[in-house]
């Protein structure tokens, strides 16, 4: 008896040491991983005629068998929640240009639940009249072609630099699995209509939808009562910021903004000479020579490059030649305070290169290297003087 | 020896497993039961809101969870100095000031070996000793003034929320 009871007390000590190892499983940072088995038991002790008693241990249903391990465990498995965060990254507008494709807008997603889920995403445009928290621009206009791709590099948390989409390696247009607590960077990629103008706004929703881990089809909430040892859904999703609650699915809202040039363009003529009055008070009578201004001026956002600017020389004049940068010249450029000149070969051959020239028809060219680009603001409007002379 | 080893090993798998059937002893005195439940708010039909407890339903970190122990005298003597022994299960934080037990001293510990009241409970934190926060509560015990007559029941609970 004496050995045998000795044995029962190992018996007793290695269950205990079994006990510690299975209950050391580590929680998640977001919560206890769902399956994970929750176990109580208590002990009370007591005296009969102060005589004091074996202890005895809890069961779910009452136990009186005194003694180590003659209790059971009152126990449940935690169930599954399904959560999950959608925002913007970075709280700005991204600017675009019209007619410029695959223009990406950036996004984070996190399983904030306790098990691995997949999610399926959808970008798509909002109604005119949207806005987004960080930027006053209503949505104006809808961006096409709206893809959504994810990132391929491994998310370490919303302020990971260093990332952006790039077409050959995101590729991923959902996400199998993320485990608890993990996330990923989700990009909407769209393209911008040629039509958009400067200013105008385009909000772009992801949302992303928890779904079954692999196989991504939908997940149901568990209806009814618990089952102590079986793992329920339960959706745990909030409904801020207008989202809906508990319908395991998220999102978050950006904005697309047309930023683009936007070019005045304004014509003045003046009476330099006449053959008569010379230089003071000149009259416009034949002979008489006259000055032509054309001022560009970009009230856009963006630069605009690459111009063109032609001017056919008005009938009954013909060109004057020799007319600035001491005779070398017959076009002046200025842009605010700096002046540059070129000349306008006749006969439609730009043979020194510098962008100015005339047509056989009598329509003068100025272009890039003597124009190339017209900065924002009046201050870096373009003025292109030429003269003529009246026949 | 070998013979020792094997009744060891024997012993030791009905200990753990089906241990009741394996050890059948005398019953005790008291009868302990432990249950589990959370609060659900019910609205009837007049439309006001009552919270109930009902079994464990949907369990989900955050969730808070009432456990219970129930000590029933099913002797025909008085059962003197009960003391309820229970740890926080893990996975679980206690929810301050929930322990409950009528006519019970409730101590506190973190190792389950030295037990305190509340706000007297001292943890070893970097080699200094501070008082415990009440998160780091991981035992609890109820010690009855009151003698547990024959037939009588008592209870011990307290709430704790999944991690």
């Amino acid at each position: 008896m004496q050995s045998s009871l000795k044995q029962f007390k190992r018996a007793g000590l290695a269950c205990v040491a079994f006990g510690v190892i299975a209950v050391s499983q580590q929680a998640l940072a977001i919560g206890t991983a769902a399956s994970t088995q929750i176990n109580n038991r208590a002990t009370v002790s007591y005296q009969v005629s102060g005589v004091s008693q074996t202890p005895i241990e809890s069961s779910p249903t009452g136990n009186s068998t005194p003694g180590t391990n003659n209790g059971a465990n009152t126990q449940f498995v935690v169930d599954r929640k399904i959560d999950l965060i959608v925002q913007e990254v970075g709280a700005a507008v991204t600017n675009v240009t019209p007619g410029a494709n695959n223009q990406v807008t950036t996004f984070f997603l996190r399983n904030d639940g306790n098990d691995t889920q997949g999610y399926t995403l959808a970008g798509a445009n909002e109604a005119n009249g949207a806005t987004v928290g960080f930027s006053a621009i209503l949505d104006a206009f809808d961006m096409t072609n709206v893809r959504v791709f994810v990132e391929s590099t491994a998310c370490t948390g919303i302020g990971q630099v260093g990332l952006s989409y790039i077409a050959a390696s995101d590729t991923a247009t959902s996400v199998p699995t993320l485990a608890a607590d993990a996330c990923a960077f989700v990009y909407v990629v769209s393209d911008t209509p040629i039509s958009a103008t400067n200013g105008q706004g385009s909000v772009v929703r992801l949302t992303a939808t928890a779904r079954v881990p692999t196989t991504l089809a939908a997940l149901t909430q568990t209806a009814g009562a618990e089952t102590a040892t079986v793992v329920d859904v339960v959706f745990a999703d909030t409904g801020t910021g207008g989202q809906t609650a508990r319908d395991a699915a998220a999102f978050a809202d950006d904005i697309y903004v047309i930023s683009a040039a936007a070019l005045s363009v304004g014509k003045t003529s003046t009476v330099i000479s006449d053959p008569f009055n010379l230089l003071v008070n000149p009259k416009a009578i034949p002979g008489a020579t006259v000055e032509y201004a054309i001022t560009l001026t970009n009230t856009g956002a963006q630069p605009a490059s690459v111009l063109t600017i032609t001017d056919p020389i008005p009938t009954n004049t013909t060109f004057a030649t020799g007319t600035y940068n001491a005779g070398a010249s017959n076009v002046q450029i200025s842009v605010g305070a700096t002046i540059t000149f070129c000349l306008a070969e006749a006969g439609g051959t730009d043979s020194n290169a510098d962008g100015c020239v005339r047509t056989a028809g009598g329509v003068l060219t100025v272009g890039t290297p003597a124009l190339t680009t017209v900065a924002t603001g009046a201050g870096n409007a373009v003025t292109m003087r030429f003269r003529v002379t009246i026949n | 020896m070998n013979t020792g080893k094997k009744v060891f090993a024997f012993a030791m798998l009905f200990a753990c497993g089906m241990s009741s059937q394996a050890f059948a002893q005398q019953k005790g005195c008291i009868e302990l039961k432990s249950t589990a439940q959370i609060e659900q708010e019910v609205v009837d039909a007049k439309g006001v809101k009552t919270k109930q407890l009902v079994e464990v339903t949907k369990v989900v970190p955050g969730a808070e969870v009432i456990w219970t122990v129930t000590a029933s005298n099913i002797c025909k003597q008085t059962s003197d100095a009960v003391t309820i022994n229970n740890f926080v299960p893990e996975h679980f934080t206690y929810v301050a000031n929930s322990a409950t037990g009528p006519g019970a001293d409730i101590a506190y510990s973190v190792d389950g070996k030295s037990f305190a009241k509340s706000g007297e409970v001292t943890v070893l934190d970097s080699g200094a000793t501070r008082k415990a926060r009440t998160d780091e509560f991981k035992h609890i015990r109820w010690s009855f003034k009151d003698s547990l007559q024959p037939g009588a029941s008592t209870f011990a609970s307290f709430r704790a929320v999944l991690n």
